[in-house]
């Protein structure tokens, strides 16, 4: 008789069967994450680029190992017609940061959870005032950042670390401020690169914004006798901070700043972690003068990356300037 | 010879300089606020060489972004029409009250992503308004060049056509073959003959 008829209600397996695939063990020679020796006043290496999405007006590509990220910036277009949103005299902004599902060390879903939204309203505040929004009426200007890699730990972890380090003092001294430097490091990248994205989509800015981070660390000896006096030890300050604390030192807090160089502002001020109440001003000024130096190192990268393709577009203007130039040599 | 700038970049002191396109003053410096090359026009009229010290002599700074071909060059996605721009827009709905359209072109510049406007009965022509009727005006799918008079609402920019220059420059007739004007009022179809109204732009 004729083969029966085939089961279409359910999935049905390949007729021939299958093999389970072999993998090839990777894991024995998978490069580990090496403690880099660098001096704490000195910020990790940048790569930097612009434009490499053609299908939105502005986009960047950053890396600072392992962070990657890439930023797309759309608009100015015009607002949703149907929407309740009333005449709009200035360009609104929005931001929009995402992990990627395999961005973090721990997976994350596809939905945005609290601690990308948290990005993106910080990375809303140190963007929104350097745009001259008022060139752009009654549009809308776009800032995705998709995070490719980067060394945080996934929401649930930010959340515990986060809560219970305001509630509680019991949390082992090494994970204080963990979600936060990894955040942190995380944000002043978004910083850097959106402003590069923004300038290669030639929106009009009063300055380009950059991201700088800084940790302040102490002796872990004094971290764990510190009295009601507040006098801890020599403090050590460390620009672009790794999750893992420095050999032997307790973690204090993190300061995050989108900053305009050219104008001396701070667009966005991020801090988290102790800093004592009585020296507490001189401290956190402290802080806060790293992490503007960490930015302000990251500003000549971010000059360069958005200069990129004008130079490109320049070079090539003179490149074929000069072999006209050569042609009318050659005919007179 | 003409040096790349970043947002931020101070240019020169504004008492020396007419801020142009591109550039904002801040604690009076002239500062870039696009990524490009600085342009400097020296003023129109070189004829004042007696009065140096008035403003009107000092050239005009702007930062201009080159532009790779000239196909980039005629598109802008960071173009937003402004209060008397030239736009070339498609009609896309009619009512008794207003012409609707979709803004395509902006100052000889095609737009990143199109944007809507409208076209009311009052602004379709300079004279007679209470007489105009907007069926006998456009139709759906002309190519209309008109000037933005206000930004509008929040959802429409609004147009007019009330000049010669401003009017239908292509339309097609009812049985779908183009027409070329006949009149201010008027366009032929070149294939039937068959002749319809619109409020038609004067050729240049």
């Amino acid at each position: 008789m004729a083969a029966k008829a085939p089961d279409r209600r359910r999935n049905n397996p390949p007729s021939h069967g299958t093999t389970a695939p072999v993998f090839l063990s990777t894991s024995a020679d998978a490069p580990k994450a090496q403690q880099e020796a660098r001096p704490p006043g000195e910020i990790r290496k940048i790569f930097l680029r612009t434009g490499l999405i053609a299908s939105v007006t502005g986009s960047s590509f950053l890396e600072i190992s392992p962070l990657k990220l890439s930023v797309s910036v759309l608009g100015p277009r015009p607002l949703p017609r149907s929407s309740t949103t009333p005449f709009a005299a200035q360009a609104i902004l929005t931001t929009e940061v995402k992990f990627a599902p395999f961005a973090s060390t721990v997976r994350r879903g596809y939905l945005r959870d609290s601690s990308e939204r948290d990005l993106g309203s910080r990375l809303y505040q140190a963007l929104v005032g350097a745009i001259r929004r008022e060139l752009y009426p009654k549009s809308r200007i776009e800032v995705v950042v998709t995070i490719l890699d980067s060394e945080d730990e996934g929401d649930e972890v930010n959340t515990i670390f986060m809560e219970e380090g305001k509630a509680s003092s019991e949390l082992k001294y090494w994970d204080v401020g963990r979600a936060e430097r990894a955040l942190g490091v995380v944000l002043a990248g978004c910083i850097t690169a959106a402003s590069a994205a923004l300038a290669d989509a030639g929106i009009e800015m009063y300055d380009l914004v950059s991201g700088g981070v800084a940790s302040v660390f102490v002796d872990e000896a004094d971290s764990k006798g510190k009295g009601k006096d507040n006098s801890v030890g020599e403090k050590l300050y460390v620009r672009d901070p790794p999750v893992a604390p420095p050999g032997g030192k307790a973690p204090l807090a993190t300061c995050v700043i989108g900053y305009m160089a050219a104008r001396d502002e701070i667009s966005e001020l991020w801090i988290s972690g102790k800093l004592g109440t009585r020296n507490g001003v001189t401290e956190m000024d402290e802080l806060v003068d790293e992490a503007v130096a960490a930015a302000r190192a990251s500003r000549g990268v971010l000059n360069e990356a958005a200069k990129e393709r004008v130079k490109f577009i320049v070079g090539k203007a003179q490149a074929t300037a000069g072999a006209e130039g050569k042609d009318v040599e050659m005919t007179g | 010879m003409t040096s790349l700038v970043v947002p931020g970049q101070p240019l020169g002191p504004a008492s020396a300089y007419i801020p142009g396109t591109g550039v904002h003053i801040f604690n009076n410096q002239v500062i870039a606020s696009l990524v490009g090359q600085v342009v400097t026009v020296p003023p129109a009229s070189s004829s004042s060489s007696s009065s140096t010290t008035s403003t009107s002599t000092n050239p005009t700074i702007s930062v201009v972004k080159p532009a790779l071909t000239p196909e980039e060059e005629a598109t802008s996605a960071t173009l937003l029409p402004d209060v008397s721009s030239i736009v070339l827009c498609r009609i896309t709905r009619i009512n008794a009250r207003q012409a609707t359209a979709s803004i395509f072109v902006v100052n000889d510049r095609v737009v990143g992503d199109e944007f809507q406007g409208v076209i009311r009965v009052q602004d379709v022509r300079l004279t007679e308004i209470d007489k105009v009727k907007i069926f006998t005006s456009f139709r759906p799918g002309d190519i209309v060049r008109a000037k933005v008079i206000s930004l509008g609402d929040q959802s429409n920019y609004y147009l007019s056509t009330a000049s010669n220059e401003l009017g239908v420059i292509m339309a097609n007739s009812e049985s779908g073959d183009q027409m070329y004007p006949i009149n201010w009022k008027e366009m032929k179809s070149a294939r039937t003959g068959a002749v319809e109204e619109r409020k038609v732009a004067k050729p240049f």
